[in-house]
């Protein structure tokens, strides 16, 4: 499913899954990554967003934007399932990216809550 | 008010996210997350636990790390400007003693600020002595304190220890 959307999506340079606990569950990518410390970086922003929106009452975060010298990283805390970090250049819409996640998600929930059964509650 | 820096590290279920949250005078900041693999614990840290408590003229800002390796990119950001850093063993757990010695010995070849050694779980019968642990890890006996992370007093008693050992030694304000 990650591959799908980088290889329709020239924007996108990758897209790391990770578990709320930080381990890498899916990934794809053009360019080579460390998944697997992405994937705990991608854990602790999504849980220090949520932490930070609860103590100013604004609800839970849906997206969290970085901006950087030469792309973005957006990352969507998927309900209490995983982290998902999308990597793109940086003279994008951000609104597309948005939207193509937002088709995304519900198909990827659905994978990741019959993994989480298939698995007894853990991956 | 002048104010320390403490670190709270330590393997994973050390006690750490328990003894900043029962030493804390303020709602502590967690980030603990469900831990979808076997780790002893239903949870983990995946950031940062942050806690404070005013002990007479000072006020302690408490900083717990995450255990596990693969967050250890955390440390060294954590360790920044600390004051000093309690390493906590669980000392019902003889078999992570080697694991936290290879730890402790990461931690001072990253820093050298003051640090003691906080034994958990020791209420726990047959649980490791301080007097026992200093030895194995060839420190003085003053270093190594034990402690039970979920009674609030004993938690601050180790805090306010190593707060008048940094005292003591003028690192801090």
């Amino acid at each position: 499913m990650l591959q799908e959307l980088v290889d329709r999506s020239p924007e996108i340079t990758g897209i790391v899954l990770a578990s709320l606990d930080g381990f890498p569950l899916q990934y794809a990518s053009r360019n080579t990554i460390d998944v697997d410390r992405q994937a705990a970086v991608i854990a602790s922003l999504a849980s220090l967003a949520k932490r930070s929106t609860q103590m100013v009452d604004i609800g839970a975060p849906e997206e969290i934007l970085i901006t950087s010298e030469r792309g973005r990283m957006f990352i969507y805390r998927i309900e209490d399932l995983a982290a998902l970090g999308v990597i793109t250049a940086k003279d994008i819409t951000a609104g597309m990216i948005l939207l193509k996640i937002r088709q995304m998600l519900p198909f990827l929930v659905e994978e990741l809550r019959r993994e989480i059964e298939t698995f007894g509650g853990r991956l | 008010m002048k104010e320390i820096k403490l670190v709270v590290v330590g393997l994973t279920g050390s006690g750490k996210t328990t003894l900043v949250k029962h030493a804390s005078q303020i709602p502590v900041v967690e980030t603990d997350e469900r831990s979808l693999r076997d780790i002893g614990k239903p949870t983990t840290t995946t950031a940062l636990d942050f806690g404070a408590v005013d002990m007479g003229d000072v006020r302690v800002r408490l900083f717990g790390t995450p255990g596990q390796e693969r967050f250890s990119y955390m440390w060294d950001d954590l360790l920044q400007g600390a004051d000093g850093f309690i390493f906590l063993i669980d000392g019902s757990d003889p078999e992570s003693l080697e694991a936290a010695r290879e730890m402790l010995r990461t931690y001072r070849e990253k820093t050298s600020i003051p640090f003691i050694v906080g034994i958990t779980h020791s209420d726990v019968p047959r649980s490791m002595t301080p007097e026992e642990v200093a030895k194995y890890l060839e420190l003085p006996e003053w270093a190594v304190r034990g402690v039970v992370a979920t009674d609030r007093e004993s938690a601050l008693s180790l805090v306010g220890y190593f707060v008048e050992l940094l005292k003591k030694g003028g690192r801090y304000g």
